[in-house]
């Protein structure tokens, strides 16, 4: 099983150090020395963008060069994308096609994988649990209207692969997070998220029903597979095929994962999704790191994650970029770009009725969501701010649905 | 009229006395049937307002002769279409994860592939409860019949039938536009000349051991909306497989030498064929595709094309019509509904290539207030709706990737057709 280093060429020396520290040293160095460990920092880059055409690819290589560039993470290596195609690919917020409301754009993943490969990365793997099935990525993304060719041909060795079930690969691969864990200590994942060297999460600058903000580190709760962590998973080992969502096994803990995969750290724990979905959300990007954020706020949608989420439903065109290397503190910086405190607690905006993953995940030692230690470079938040909730015209998101 | 592909169904309310025969005067319905032996009144009246009173040997569909060559194959056990409550306990959606709808196009469309000349006409027993009948419900009978095809004896509630022969106000106008609309459809009729689109074949004898799975692989496929045409193994031709995407042969017995050799033919030149373990053998030799590893098949490359066997027999045929679509791609669906809820399409193109046609069925029906749109595959270079009953026609917006244009459609009840003009034909 291969290990993953927290990216620490993209931090400091010092940075690094209290990064390591709060991941292995914690209990010791606290204990003994009465020191609390600062979560890692990373610097966030944000670039206006107005539209998904040709500026599209030049602005996110200029807002990557601007955090150090690609090459040292990616070259030779293999890389995993995770886009974020929620939803059933027919629902649709209108008219409006799903790339411009929930769905992460196609010109987004095609500029990315252009940049990856100008890098040096040997293969480069797109990858969904796409939405209750088990159907092959790109079949996926033909039911959605999309074209994936394009996307396939952006470089040499691209694939795809719906990470609900086996895939290309023969069993699943087990990842434990270092930390522990809230929910769960590791998960049994496809083959391709544990044989992928960098992991690459695509996220949508988008609100959510019950986690109040998705960005890039609940995208990665899609890399659950569903034959093990969804409605339709097999008791004992996965099911052959994904039948389902994820909300009776991971939302409301009502269904327990298949056996063979780790269970929960305590079953007594609250069965609610307010309670569990942040913990998992984290649980998951301490098992599975994400060594790149990109998340795509050009055009998206106010009011929820997907077109079914409540009344107050619209879309938007933030126009904006953001990304970096530590999740935390890029999902932090977007969440500031959203208008709302990232340093918020349950309670408060985003996390009106939930808790804050953020905070459970800087708990964790991931990364800092603390906007002051956040190097921001580009476009200032101020500058690239568009207030999700004054758009919307209060409550929260899914209130009333 | 003589011509029983021209007559226009209708079945005769069981409380209906001769003078009714009056009702149909300036209707399209031109042939009556009855639930038992008609009224000796009834049909003297009938037959001297020169109506149709066929003889029909209604039977289930795997009981139609359908090697007779002339009459009516009248088939009983049809569905009542609409949105069913049967599915899961919660009546919120069968086993395919989606509201289950009783819809009868692929029995239409079997029953068109195996009667040849003959008209094909489908009925089925009323709801339990006929005041849950509205009158969008009958004009839904006959829409649905009319994109596949086929043909759908109007029925009429006891109520409304009452209604109508006591000349209520209200009555007579609905049942004036049951007439519009039968009108309206036949006046249409040219598309059942227009080919269905379909990239996929599902080829079985339908008979015997394979009758079960092939019917419910093609429920099951129309279900998913999937387009395919059913054909017949002893009916085969070259000629059925140009421009074809897939064939799966849904039958236990290996393939004869002569289907063996037209399949071999369509996989060599770039199709794909899904066979049982039975005609494995004939493929030995062929090298694996080094693709996506497939849960229930071994794909071999054949040529420019592929064969798909599969490791075990066939025996679930909602899994079976999936497989099929999926190893084929969703690629080669002609058209692609967001948003679609309850509606469902069924694409023919005209014989010259210029121009294909959506019938888009609700089977809702009732009028929708979302936003619907349609995805063609393929550029156009014009679209025009034709809404039942309605003598204009509508030119619809394109939007979107040219290479894969958008049109949203307009809110209706029962029937829409969106013709297209292709931009190549």
């Amino acid at each position: 099983m291969p290990e993953y280093p927290c990216h620490r060429h993209a931090l400091s020396r010092r940075q690094a150090l209290a990064g390591l520290g709060s991941l292995a040293l914690t209990p010791f160095v606290s204990k003994l020395q009465g020191y609390v460990p600062q979560a890692p920092t990373s610097p966030v880059s944000i670039a206006r963008c107005p539209s998904y055409g040709a500026e599209l690819t030049p602005t996110l290589g200029r807002m990557l060069d601007q955090l150090g560039g690609l090459g040292k993470l990616v070259a030779g290596k293999t890389v995993a994308i995770k886009v974020n195609l929620t939803g059933s690919p027919r629902q649709r917020l209108g008219r409006t096609p799903s790339e411009l409301a929930h769905y992460t754009h196609p010109a987004v993943i095609g500029s990315t994988i252009r940049l990856l490969a100008a890098a040096g990365a040997r293969r480069i793997r797109v990858l969904e649990g796409c939405f209750c099935c088990s159907d092959p990525l790109e079949e996926f993304m033909l039911d959605a209207g999309w074209d994936p060719n394009p996307l396939l041909n952006a470089a040499p060795n691209v694939e795809m692969e719906n990470t609900n079930v086996l895939g290309r690969g023969k069993r699943y691969l087990r990842l434990m997070s270092p930390q522990g864990g809230y929910v769960f200590k590791g998960f049994d994942f496809n083959h391709a998220w544990a044989e992928s060297d960098v992991v690459v999460s695509i996220a949508k600058l988008k609100e959510h029903a019950t986690v109040g903000i998705t960005l890039g580190m609940k995208n990665m709760f899609g890399a659950t597979p569903i034959t093990i962590y969804g409605d339709g998973c097999g008791k004992d080992e996965p099911s052959l095929e994904a039948k389902g969502g994820r909300g009776s096994t991971m939302h409301e803990g009502a269904v327990a994962p298949s056996k063979s995969a780790p269970q929960e750290v305590d079953p007594n724990s609250p069965r609610r999704g307010d309670y569990r979905m942040p913990r998992i959300v984290v649980d998951v990007c301490a098992a599975r790191p994400v060594h790149l954020t990109i998340i795509d706020g050009i055009s998206t949608m106010i009011g929820g994650e997907g077109p079914w989420t409540g009344p107050r439903m619209k879309i938007a065109s933030p126009g904006v970029l953001i990304a970096g290397f530590n999740p935390v503190c890029t999902d932090a910086i977007g969440t500031a770009v959203m208008g709302y405190d990232p340093m918020a607690k349950r309670g408060q905006p985003p996390f009106d009725v939930c808790d804050s993953f953020l905070e459970l995940a800087e708990a964790r030692g991931l990364g800092t969501r603390d906007p002051g230690r956040i190097e921001v470079v580009g476009v200032p938040v101020k500058d690239a701010l568009f207030d999700f909730r004054k758009y919307r015209g209060g409550g929260f998101p899914g209130e009333g649905s | 009229m003589s011509n029983s592909a021209e007559w226009i169904p209708f079945e005769w309310p069981a409380a209906w006395k001769a003078e009714q025969v009056g009702l149909l005067h300036d209707t399209p319905f031109n042939a009556l049937c009855f639930q038992g032996a008609p009224p000796q009144g009834v049909l003297e009246a009938a037959k001297a307002a020169g109506l149709n009173v066929p003889e029909l040997d209604w039977k289930a569909w795997k009981g139609i002769d359908w090697s007779k060559s002339n009459g009516i194959a009248a088939i009983s056990d049809g569905f009542w279409p609409a949105y069913s409550y049967k599915g899961l306990a919660d009546g919120s959606a069968g086993p395919t994860g989606e509201p289950w709808l009783d819809a009868n196009g692929w029995l239409y469309l079997y029953a068109r592939e195996r009667a040849g000349e003959r008209a094909v006409w489908v009925r089925s027993d009323p709801p339990e409860d006929p005041r849950t009948v509205r009158q969008p419900h009958l004009h839904l009978l006959m829409a649905e019949a009319f994109t596949y095809g086929g043909r759908r004896p109007l029925w009429l509630p006891p109520e409304f039938a009452a209604a109508v022969a006591a000349g209520a106000e209200r009555a007579i106008t609905d049942w004036k536009k049951l007439g519009d609309t039968a009108r309206w459809l036949q006046q249409h009729e040219a598309w059942h000349a227009w080919p269905a689109v379909a990239p996929l074949v599902l080829l079985s004898d339908f008979s015997g051991d394979n009758e079960y799975l092939a019917g419910e692989t093609m429920l099951l496929a129309a279900r998913k909306q999937i387009p395919f045409r059913p054909v017949t193994t002893t009916q085969l031709k070259a000629s059925d497989l140009v421009g074809r995407r897939a064939v799966a042969y849904l039958d236990q017995a290996p393939l004869s030498p002569k289907l063996l050799a037209l399949l071999k033919t369509f996989a060599s030149e770039g199709g794909l064929v899904l066979v049982g373990p039975a005609s494995a053998k004939a493929f030995a030799g062929l090298k694996p595709v080094t693709a996506h590893p497939h849960p229930r098949f071994d794909i071999l490359a054949m040529g420019k094309g592929r064969m798909a066997l599969a490791r075990a027999a066939f025996d679930d045929a909602w899994t079976l019509a999936e497989d099929a679509h999926l190893l084929m791609s969703r690629r080669y669906d002609p058209v692609r509904l967001f948003n679609g809820g309850l509606l469902h399409t069924h694409t023919v193109g005209s014989v010259d290539g210029h121009r294909s046609l959506v019938h888009i069925v609700n089977y809702g029906a009732e009028p929708f207030f979302h936003a619907v749109v349609l995805q063609v595959t393929r550029p156009i270079r014009s679209a025009k709706s034709y809404l039942s009953g309605s003598t204009e026609t509508k030119t619809l917006e394109i939007s979107g990737d040219p290479a894969r244009p958008e049109i949203v459609i307009p809110h209706f009840s029962v029937y829409l057709a969106v013709e297209l003009e292709n931009a190549h034909a």
